[in-house]
């Protein structure tokens, strides 16, 4: 299934919305979910891989952002915001059940590699291509369960999401510095578990 | 495998996610997203009501304390319905209290089935609400003390009715 492109602009849309929703307009809010659902569910279930997760993870993301739309200070880009809550509430998320979320994962991730419309969107038809993405998206799964919660969460934002460095370090509060520093962290230990797995 | 075949690798394999959510994400799972999160705002809402009772589960015996109903029959009812009458306004009317934004984000109709849920606690009708003294109350803490100081009119319009 698609997703949207994440936005690169301010929308003043948004600014209205939230204005509106201060300003005890539910309806507003409404429409700001529809605007940002499939990103956020994008973020939040690329770091769980889990979809009954993810739909927790999406409904108290909603009502946490809600409860402190208040507090929102205007002139802040709101999909930055929710994003930050999604990822924070997903990091906390993943380090209460790291037992059973990692059992998840790897569960759904052997259901996710092998479905064919993700094969479809993302290959050509070329067979013995697919089969090998297939392989290594498979051995992908598994690299990234030994990733940090920390350095997961910055590889979905850059890699799957395609966000830039800068509208990372505003969503997770960090400076860009840091984020270049753990992406590159992430992809050395990402190449270096898909090395191990391609040589056993 | 060089480290540039294995970069290729990883950012095809990474960018290859961004097109693909599971199956159960599919457009009905979507469109029902905004439904949802008003279920799940109602269910906040029933929990702020089984904190509500938690609160003011002493009220019968501070009531019996503030009015002189003749009998404790009479008094229980009436005097009930007017604390439910008070939270409700409470909730509703106090933006600083963590529990409005559960109940700002519901419809009206969703409100007052809220309303009518919490009624139901004490087989009361929702059509006992909203009395101008609802206003005057600050937070859930003063509950005790304004039926004891100035909710006689409340409680008489409850008999009343």
């Amino acid at each position: 299934m698609d997703q949207p492109d994440p936005p690169d602009t301010h929308d003043p849309d948004d600014d209205v919305l939230v204005a509106r929703t201060q300003n005890g307009d539910p309806s507003a809010y409404d429409e700001l979910i529809r605007r940002y659902q499939k990103r956020v569910y994008s973020v939040i279930y690329n770091m769980t891989h889990n979809h009954a997760d993810t739909n927790d993870l999406l409904m108290e993301t909603f009502a946490k952002a809600y409860k402190g739309i208040h507090g929102f200070k205007r002139g802040a880009r709101f999909y930055t915001w929710v994003y930050r809550i999604a990822v924070n509430q997903t990091i906390n998320f993943l380090k209460r059940n790291k037992n059973r979320s990692n059992v998840s994962l790897d569960n759904e991730d052997n259901d996710l590699q092998n479905r064919k419309e993700m094969i479809d969107q993302s290959l050509a038809a070329d067979a013995e291509k697919q089969n090998q993405m297939q392989e290594l998206q498979k051995k992908l799964n598994q690299s990234l369960l030994r990733l940090s919660e920390e350095h997961r969460a910055v590889v979905t934002l850059a890699d799957v999401q395609g966000l830039s460095h800068e509208e990372i370090s505003k969503i997770l509060g960090i400076s860009k510095g840091t984020v270049k520093s753990r992406l590159f962290y992430a992809h050395k230990q990402l190449q270096k578990y898909l090395r191990d797995y391609r040589e056993s | 495998m060089s480290d540039k075949n294995h970069d290729l690798d990883l950012h095809e394999l990474l960018a290859a996610r961004r097109n693909h959510l599971p199956v159960e994400a599919d457009n009905a799972y979507f469109e029902g997203i905004v439904s949802q999160f008003h279920q799940h705002q109602m269910a906040d809402v029933l929990k702020v009501r089984q904190s509500f009772w938690g609160k003011v589960a002493n009220l019968p015996e501070i009531l019996s304390q503030a009015f002189t109903f003749p009998t404790p029959v009479r008094l229980a009812v009436p005097a009930m319905a007017a604390c439910l009458l008070l939270a409700f306004g409470v909730i509703f009317n106090d933006s600083s209290s963590p529990e409005a934004p559960a109940l700002a984000a519901l419809s009206l109709e969703e409100q007052e089935n809220a309303i009518a849920a919490f009624a139901e606690d004490f087989g009361t009708s929702n059509t006992l609400l909203a009395p101008a003294e609802i206003d005057q109350v600050a937070s859930l803490d003063e509950i005790p003390h304004y039926v004891m100081t100035q909710a006689p009119s409340s409680v008489d319009a409850v008999v009343a009715f």
